[in-house]
C-alpha cells in the first residue's frame, strides 16, 4: 500500500510540473513553477504558477486578491479596458498583472465589444457618432488582424505602391516578418493596409491628412495596446461628455498622444502660475495705490513710483502673455479659435487700465463712461460668442451646469452696474443714487478680469487636454464671472454699507479687502484649473 | 472495490467520491493520472481539494458530461472565448454561490485542468466586476486589500485620474 501511494504521489507531481497552462488566444505559455514537491503533498497551487505570493491557508476565506497571477490574468482578459484601469489601483499584484501588453492586447481583440458597451449609452452614441464609432471598428477589425498575422510571423508590409518614406516606416515594423508567401488574405490585408495607412479618410466630414505622424501613430498602436486602447476610451468618454456632433481627428489625437508621452508642459505651467500669480499680487497692490492716490491721500511727489510699476506689470503681462500663447499656440488651429476671445479683451482691459494713471497725471480729461462703453461692448460681444458657441457645441452639458438664465443674468448685471457706475463717478445721475454703483464700477479697473484670460493662456497651451476647447474658454469664462463676481458684489455691498455708516468715504480703504479677496479668489482659480479634477468641469 | 467503469477520488479531508471514469476524464490532470495508474481500483486522493468543492466540480462534471454544451461543440470557439454574458442557464445556477467558493471552484478546476469549469468561473467574477460601477465598489465587493504606498497610490491616482475621479 505504501509503494502504491508513493507511486500515486510520484505520478502527481510529474503530472504536475509538466503540466503548462496555455492561454487560449495569445500564445503565452505560463510554465509551472518547480515545486519541491507535486500537489499531493504542497498543496493546491500546483497548475498555474503563483510566483507573487504565498498560497492563502485552508482556513480562511479566499479574497480575489489571493487567487495565482496566471488566474487573475485569466479573469481579467474578460473585462473591459476601463475595469482594468480600476483594478489597476487596487493592489500591487493586480498594478503587475495589468501592466503586461500581452493582457492589452488580448482585451483589444474584442475591445469594440466590451468597450464600447461598457458604461456607454450605445444607442444614443451611435445616433450621433456613427461615424466614429465605424472608424474605431474599422481599426480594430484592422488592428485584430495585424495582431494575429504578426503574432504568427506574416508579412503585413506592403510593396511597390507606397512612397519610398512609407515603405521604410512599415519595413522598419515589420523587418523581422518578411516572407514571400503572397496568398490572397495577405495580398487583401496588403490592400488594407495600405488603404488604412496611406490613404486619407473621412471622419465625420473631416478630411484627415495622412502626415508621417499618422502612419507612425498606427504602428505605434499595433505594438502598444494599452496605451492605444486607453486614449481610445479617453477619445469616447470625451466625445461623450461633449456630446458633440463633432469627430476628433486622428491628427489631434496623435498630438494629443505625443503631447502627453513627450511633452513635459507641468515645468512651463508651473513656472507661468507662479509668474502670474506674482504679477497679480503686483498688480492688486499697484491698483491699491493708484485708488489711494487718486482719491488724494498719497503725496504727489511719489506719484512717478506708484504709477511707474502699474504700468509696467501691464507691459510684463502682456509681453508674457503673447510670449505663453503665440509661442506654444501658432501651429495649431486653436489660436485661430481663442484669439478673438483671449486677445482682444486683453488688449482693451490693459489699454483701459492704463488710462487711469494717465487720468491721474492729469494729462488730459477724461470721462469714465466714455471710456466704459467700448469695453463694454466687447466684452459683451465676447461673452454672447462664448455662451452661443457653448451651447452649440456642448448644450447639454450647459443646460446640465448652469440654466441659462443665471448666465444671461450675471454679465448683464454686471454691465448695468459698470454703466451705472461710471455715470455716477461722471455726475450724469442724481447725486442722491446711492453710492453702491462707484464701488461696484471698481470692479472695471479690477485686473481680475484680465489676470483670469491672462493665466489661462499658458495654462490652456500648455495642456493638451484642453487645446480645442473654445466650449471650457466660455466655461471658465462664465465660472468665474458668475461665481466670484457674484460674491464680490455681494461683499461690495457690505463695505458700502459699512463705509456710508462710519463715515469712511474714500474707496481706497474700501477696496483694500476687496482686492485682498479677489487675489485669493486669482489664487484658487488658478490652483483650480492645474488639478486634474478641471476636466470634470469642462 | 469500485464499481466497473468507476473510480474513486478522496477529497482534502478524506472524502471519498465515486465518479464515472468518462466523468473524471473530463479533468485533465485526472485523465492523464489515470492513464498512468494501472490499478483501476486505486483511489485518487485529490489533496488540494477540499471535499465540499470536489463535489461541486464533479457534480458539474457529471451535468455537462450528461449535457454537453452545445458552445463546445462549435468551432466559433473565439467567438466564445470574446464574450461573457453567454453563460448557460445551469452554469449561471452552478456558480452563483459565495465568492469564496467560486474562487476555490476557480483554484479547483485549475488545478484539474477542466478548462470549460475554468472559463465559466472566470466569466462569473469578471462579470461580477464588471457590475462594479467604481474602483471603491469592487475593492470594498471583494475585499481586496490595498497594499500600496501612498505615495504610490498617489502615483497611479493622478495616472488614471481622467477616469477615477469620473462621478
Amino acid at each position: 500500500m505504501m509503494e502504491l501511494n508513493d507511486r500515486i504521489k510520484k505520478n502527481v507531481t510529474e503530472e504536475t510540473r509538466n503540466h503548462t497552462y496555455v492561454s487560449h488566444n495569445y500564445k503565452t505559455v505560463i510554465k509551472i513553477k518547480d515545486y519541491n514537491e507535486g500537489p499531493y503533498i504542497c498543496g493546491r497551487w500546483g497548475a498555474i504558477a503563483n510566483k507573487a505570493k504565498d498560497p492563502p491557508s485552508g482556513t480562511e476565506d479566499l479574497t480575489l486578491d489571493q487567487l495565482p497571477e496566471a488566474v487573475l490574468w485569466e479573469i481579467f482578459r474578460y473585462l473591459p479596458p476601463i475595469k482594468l484601469i480600476f483594478l489597476e489601483t487596487m493592489c500591487i499584484s493586480f498594478n503587475n498583472i495589468i501592466q503586461d501588453q500581452a493582457l492589452w492586447k488580448e482585451v483589444s481583440y474584442r475591445y469594440e465589444d466590451l468597450f464600447i458597451w461598457d458604461n456607454i449609452d450605445f444607442d444614443r452614441r451611435a445616433a450621433t457618432h456613427k461615424s466614429h464609432l465605424q472608424t474605431f471598428g474599422n481599426l480594430s477589425d484592422l488592428a485584430n488582424v495585424l495582431y494575429k498575422k504578426i503574432d504568427n510571423g506574416d508579412d503585413v508590409s506592403g510593396s511597390g505602391s507606397g512612397s519610398d518614406t512609407q515603405d521604410d516606416e512599415l519595413n522598419k515594423h515589420n523587418k523581422n516578418n518578411h516572407s514571400n508567401n503572397n496568398s490572397g488574405n495577405q495580398s487583401n490585408l496588403k490592400r488594407e493596409l495600405k488603404e488604412f495607412i496611406y490613404q486619407d479618410r473621412r471622419v465625420g466630414g473631416i478630411v484627415i491628412q495622412t502626415t508621417k505622424k499618422i502612419r507612425m501613430q498606427y504602428i505605434y498602436e499595433l505594438e502598444n495596446p494599452k496605451e492605444v486602447l486607453i486614449s481610445k476610451i479617453k477619445e469616447l468618454k470625451n466625445l461623450d461628455q461633449k456630446k458633440t456632433g463633432i469627430v476628433e481627428s486622428n491628427l489631434k489625437r496623435n498630438r494629443q498622444l505625443r503631447l502627453s508621452r513627450n511633452f513635459n508642459g507641468n515645468f512651463i505651467f508651473n513656472s507661468s502660475k507662479l509668474i502670474l500669480l506674482l504679477l497679480s499680487l503686483g498688480l492688486v497692490a499697484s491698483t491699491v495705490l493708484l485708488n489711494l492716490f487718486v482719491d488724494n491721500k498719497l503725496d504727489d511727489k511719489n506719484k512717478f513710483w506708484i504709477i511707474f510699476p502699474f504700468i509696467l506689470i501691464i507691459a510684463i503681462m502682456i509681453i508674457l502673455f503673447f510670449i505663453f500663447f503665440i509661442a506654444k499656440k501658432r501651429d495649431t488651429d486653436i489660436f485661430k479659435c481663442t484669439e478673438v476671445l483671449i486677445i482682444t479683451p486683453i488688449l482693451l482691459g490693459c489699454g483701459y487700465l492704463l488710462l487711469l494713471p494717465l487720468r491721474a497725471l492729469n494729462y488730459f480729461s477724461f470721462r469714465y463712461t466714455y471710456c466704459s462703453i467700448p469695453l463694454l461692448i466687447v466684452i459683451g460681444i465676447i461673452a454672447c460668442a462664448a455662451i452661443i458657441y457653448g451651447f452649440k457645441v456642448d448644450s447639454e452639458n450647459y443646460r446640465q451646469w448652469f440654466s441659462m438664465l443665471p448666465l444671461l443674468i450675471i454679465p448683464s448685471c454686471l454691465f448695468i452696474f459698470i454703466l451705472l457706475g461710471c455715470l455716477k463717478l461722471d455726475n450724469k445721475i442724481e447725486a442722491s443714487w446711492p453710492k453702491i454703483f462707484i464701488p461696484l464700477f471698481y470692479i472695471h479697473f479690477s485686473p481680475f478680469v484680465v489676470v483670469c484670460f491672462l493665466f489661462m493662456a499658458p495654462c490652456d497651451a500648455c495642456d493638451a487636454k484642453y487645446t480645442d476647447s473654445l466650449a471650457a474658454l466660455g466655461y471658465l469664462y462664465l465660472l468665474i464671472l458668475g461665481l466670484m463676481l457674484l460674491p464680490l458684489c455681494a461683499f461690495e455691498i457690505l463695505l458700502v454699507v459699512y463705509a456710508s455708516t462710519s463715515g469712511i468715504s474714500h474707496f481706497g480703504y474700501v477696496l483694500i479687502p476687496i482686492y485682498l479677496y479677489e487675489l485669493i479668489a486669482f489664487s484658487l482659480s488658478i490652483l483650480h484649473c492645474s488639478s486634474p479634477k478641471r476636466v470634470d468641469y469642462f | 472495490m469500485t464499481e466497473l467503469g468507476k473510480i474513486k477520488l478522496v477529497s482534502s479531508d478524506s472524502q471519498e467520491f465515486e465518479v464515472d471514469r468518462e466523468v473524471a476524464a473530463m479533468s485533465q490532470t485526472i485523465k492523464n493520472l489515470l492513464e498512468a495508474i494501472e490499478d483501476e481500483n486505486t483511489a485518487i486522493p485529490i489533496e488540494n481539494v477540499k471535499g465540499e468543492i470536489l463535489e461541486r466540480v464533479i457534480h458539474y462534471c457529471e451535468h455537462h458530461y450528461n449535457h454537453p454544451s452545445p458552445k463546445n461543440l462549435t468551432e466559433n470557439e473565439n467567438e466564445y472565448e470574446r464574450r461573457t454574458d453567454d453563460i448557460e442557464p445551469w452554469d449561471q445556477t452552478f456558480c452563483n454561490v459565495e465568492q469564496p467558493i467560486l474562487f476555490e471552484l476557480i483554484l479547483a478546476a485549475n488545478y484539474l485542468d477542466i478548462k470549460p469549469l475554468l472559463d465559466v468561473c472566470c466569466k462569473t467574477v469578471a462579470n461580477l466586476i464588471k457590475e462594479c460601477r467604481s474602483p471603491e465598489e469592487i475593492r470594498k465587493r471583494f475585499k481586496i486589500k490595498n497594499d500600496f504606498t501612498k505615495e504610490e497610490e498617489e502615483e497611479i491616482r493622478k495616472e488614471n485620474a481622467w477616469c477615477l475621479d469620473e462621478k
